[in-house]
């Protein structure tokens, strides 16, 4: 970590946050006309776009189908402009399919698949621009997504980042932050029950580190269930107002 | 850093030869070419055995085409599917062997798609449910027109494998001489095409008068310009229509010659 | 591609519609839906673009990256497209499955830029045969709604015009090793000149008319289409059939009259936009997907 300060005296990260907070949240549910479901996402600059197809009938072979709940069918893609150097495939290499199969295993925790059993649903998400966080922003836009394609879930799933540098837990990495290659956590959470969807860290923690990294990203998990909740209500509320009730 | 000594370690950096050319020398083009005249064609249906259809097209001054039918075979569901394949042999481009790979795959697959798109209106595919039709047309010599010849000799070899269809379709290629107010010329030959300002192929189905397929671009011309060049080329498919009628006239009367096919012989 | 399954008398009722110049949304047989068109929506791209058709929404970013010239273009840059049809447009394009158009779309963008008075490609070269530009266009379907070929151009040539690649120096030394120095002014930086660039004009056979930015709905009923990209000056670089029927002659000449006429007036629609956009500079609110 030569040469970049991550974390002044002062308490202050690279781009101006304390130490705990979230970069700027904003979101629109309903982007696309055609999708059943859709959201746009930005967290600081990366933005995440979401859309939701189903629950639908088995696509291509059937054999594939679950005779007791649906089948969450995800695909993670990033535009190839996405990065700064430009990236040669949008999808189909092996960090995009780690990503797929921890999305899959996200919401599969987070949506009552066994109200539609023997369909699938269909979660794409694309990232227009990656700055870090990536695995948190699609998930929150995949939320808003299945919310808004009324696809019925235990709770909202929210997810966000959290690192240690310099014996502080930080929320919300930036591009900058996860390329220090201090260790880092991501955590997505079920809010009202604090349940964990899902959990993962990269590099190397001290054990007696760990509860503060966790507190830190559950703290920043529902900072973000806040802002997507209010989201959720300002779309409710438009959506009702242009139907006149 | 250790040298390979079993190599002859090449120039660091290599550079086309044609920069040293000197300007205007690679333009030995036949002078005094009509625009309207067309390149003597021969065409012959049913040269091979082992697909159901087959056809042969060639141009005087080297372009040759081999195009062969397969099918109707089952196809899993839905309607009747046409499957065209465009292909260049590996040694009929002039100079050095083009080397495979995804840019080559993705020119043929666009060359493919327009063989498919100009055949389709002629095929009645109405008629062969659940079947697919698999179309396969080799350069073998690109010489100039091979688009053009290789859409005549497509349609030659679905009519020579009994496919029914509205019509023949017959092909015709065009390019405008560069400099400002080229004239168009029918059926360029391949160093014509390489010095061209724009390209165009056109394909028309002679007995309907109808449109078939267009395919070409170049730089920026007038529509006028681009609608004679149209007109030309129809009236060319029309002037080529006969030899094509005729080969494929021949190729029934030889098999008829023949007796009749054998059932049931090996396909 | 996408498409709708519409029923016979649904069929009936867009082509007799067309035919009293009156189609489904209310508009004429030569007229476009809404375009929305806003520049420089990706930070982190040299430029982009996004384009709303109808709801037809394509996303455009142009990389410059720096690369080595062709060999038998020496003292030329160039571009390169790739499309990708995301499955955001419709679940056939997961995995795979969207390859087989995103492989028609690139190979109809290289042949309307095959002509070399398109873009200045000279300007891209850096030193000869050593160092050039290369342009990465980089076209990411969203969802597609009828039209997808002009949308595509329309965005391509926004996205050129919006792009600012960064000037650089190349200095040489005394054993002449050259070393290239970047400019230190971010706003120091070569833009392209796209008065040349055509855009693509569909023109879809409807009964015994044609329209131009046929809907999904209207593109299930037309046989053959044709594809005209036409410069601002009104002439054409490429032209292209579509679909599985045919055109009568006659038609395809009447066809090209109206691209012509229609292109004209898209480019010099197209061109005001962007000057506005840019005229605003960076005091634009940028609405991006939140709006």
């Amino acid at each position: 970590m030569a040469g970049l300060e991550l974390l002044s005296d002062e308490g202050y990260r690279v781009d101006g946050r304390r130490a705990g907070e979230l970069r700027k949240v904003r979101a629109r549910m309903g982007v696309f006309a055609q999708a059943d479901g859709s959201a746009y996402l930005e967290q600081g600059n990366t933005k995440a776009l979401a859309v939701v197809y189903g629950p639908h009938e088995m696509r291509g072979s059937r054999s594939k189908a679950l005779h007791d709940r649906a089948l969450v069918n995800c695909q993670y893609s990033m535009a190839t402009f996405s990065t700064g150097e430009r990236k040669r495939r949008p999808h189909g290499d092996r960090k995009s399919s780690e990503m797929t199969l921890h999305l899959k295993q996200t919401f599969e925790a987070a949506i009552l698949t066994q109200l539609y059993p023997r369909s699938q649903i269909d979660i794409y998400v694309q990232i227009l621009q990656a700055d870090g966080g990536n695995y948190c922003a699609c998930v929150n836009a995949a939320t808003l997504a299945t919310i808004d394609a009324g696809i019925p879930m235990r709770d909202y799933v929210c997810a966000c980042s959290a690192g240690f540098i310099e014996d502080t837990p930080l929320a919300d990495l930036n591009y900058v932050e996860e390329a220090a290659g201090g260790p880092q956590v991501a955590l997505a959470l079920l809010p009202k029950s604090d349940q964990i969807a899902l959990l993962e860290m990269n590099s190397r923690l001290h054990e007696d580190h760990l509860e503060q990294v966790m507190e830190a990203a559950s703290k920043a998990c529902k900072d973000v269930y806040a802002v997507l909740d209010q989201v959720v209500r300002d779309h409710v509320h438009e959506v009702t107002t242009l139907l006149g009730e | 850093m250790a040298l390979d000594h079993r190599r002859v370690p090449g120039p660091e950096e290599s550079q086309a030869p044609l920069l040293y050319a000197a300007p205007g020398e690679a333009g030995t083009d036949a002078p005094g070419r009509e625009a309207a005249a067309l390149r003597p064609l021969l065409a012959r249906a049913g040269l091979l055995s082992q697909a159901e259809g087959s056809a042969y097209v060639e141009l005087a001054g080297g372009t040759k085409v081999l195009c062969a039918v397969r099918g109707p075979r089952e196809a899993a569901e839905g309607r009747g599917r046409l499957l065209c394949e465009f292909r260049r042999a590996p040694f009929s481009v002039r100079g050095a062997r083009p080397r495979p790979g995804p840019a080559t795959a993705a020119r043929e697959r666009e060359l493919g798609l327009a063989l498919q798109e100009a055949l389709a209106p002629a095929v009645r595919l109405a008629r062969y449910p659940r079947a697919r039709l698999e179309l396969t047309a080799l350069v073998l010599q690109d010489g100039g027109s091979a688009l053009a010849a290789a859409l005549s000799a497509a349609a030659l070899a679905l009519a020579d494998a009994g496919v029914e269809m509205f019509d023949l379709v017959v092909g015709c290629g065009l390019c405008r001489a560069p400099g400002p107010g080229g004239a168009w010329l029918l059926q360029p030959s391949e160093a014509e095409e390489r010095a061209a300002a724009a390209r165009l192929t056109v394909a028309l189905m002679p007995g309907l008068n109808q449109v078939a397929g267009l395919l070409g671009s170049g730089q920026g011309g007038p529509p006028e310009s681009w609608a004679q060049a149209v007109r030309l080329g129809l009236e060319g498919c029309q002037r080529l229509y006969p030899v094509l009628r005729r080969s494929l006239l021949r190729a029934a009367e030889r098999r008829a010659a023949e007796g009749p096919r054998a059932v049931g012989a090996s396909a | 591609m996408a498409s709708v399954v519409l029923s016979e008398a649904e069929k009936v009722y867009v082509v007799h519609g067309v035919q009293e110049d009156l189609r489904v949304d209310g508009r004429g047989c030569e007229d476009y839906r809404c375009i929305e068109v806003e520049t420089d929506v990706v930070s982190n791209t040299s430029g982009s673009a996004r384009v709303k058709l109808g709801h037809t929404d394509i996303l455009v970013g142009v990389k410059a990256e720096m690369g080595t010239p062709k060999l038998e273009n020496p003292n030329e840059g160039y571009l390169e497209f790739f499309v990708d049809c995301s499955a955001n447009a419709t679940p056939e394009f997961e995995g795979r499955g969207g390859e087989e158009l995103a492989t028609e779309i690139v190979n109809t963008l290289y042949r309307i830029f095959s002509s070399e008075s398109t873009i200045d490609v000279k300007s891209l070269c850096i030193n000869p045969r050593e160092h050039c530009w290369v342009l990465y266009v980089d076209v990411l379907l969203l969802e597609c709604g009828g039209n997808l070929f002009d949308a595509i151009s329309i965005a391509v040539k926004a996205a050129l015009f919006n792009t600012r690649i960064p000037k650089v120096r190349v200095l040489e030394d005394e054993e002449g090793s050259k070393e290239i120095e970047l400019s230190d002014d971010p706003y120091d930086c070569i833009r392209l000149n796209v008065d040349n660039v055509p855009c693509i004009i569909t023109l879809s056979k409807i009964g015994c008319r044609h329209v131009v930015d046929a809907t999904l709905q209207e593109e299930a009923c037309s046989l053959a289409s044709l594809l005209l990209s036409v410069t601002s000056r009104g002439t054409f670089t490429c032209m292209k059939k579509l679909g599985n029927g045919s055109l009568d002659p006659e038609s395809i000449f009447e066809m090209m009259e109206t691209g012509k006429r229609v292109g004209k007036t898209l480019h010099a629609s197209l061109q005001k936009i962007l000057d506005k956009e840019e005229s605003l500079g960076t005091t634009r609110q940028k609405v991006g997907f939140l709006g």
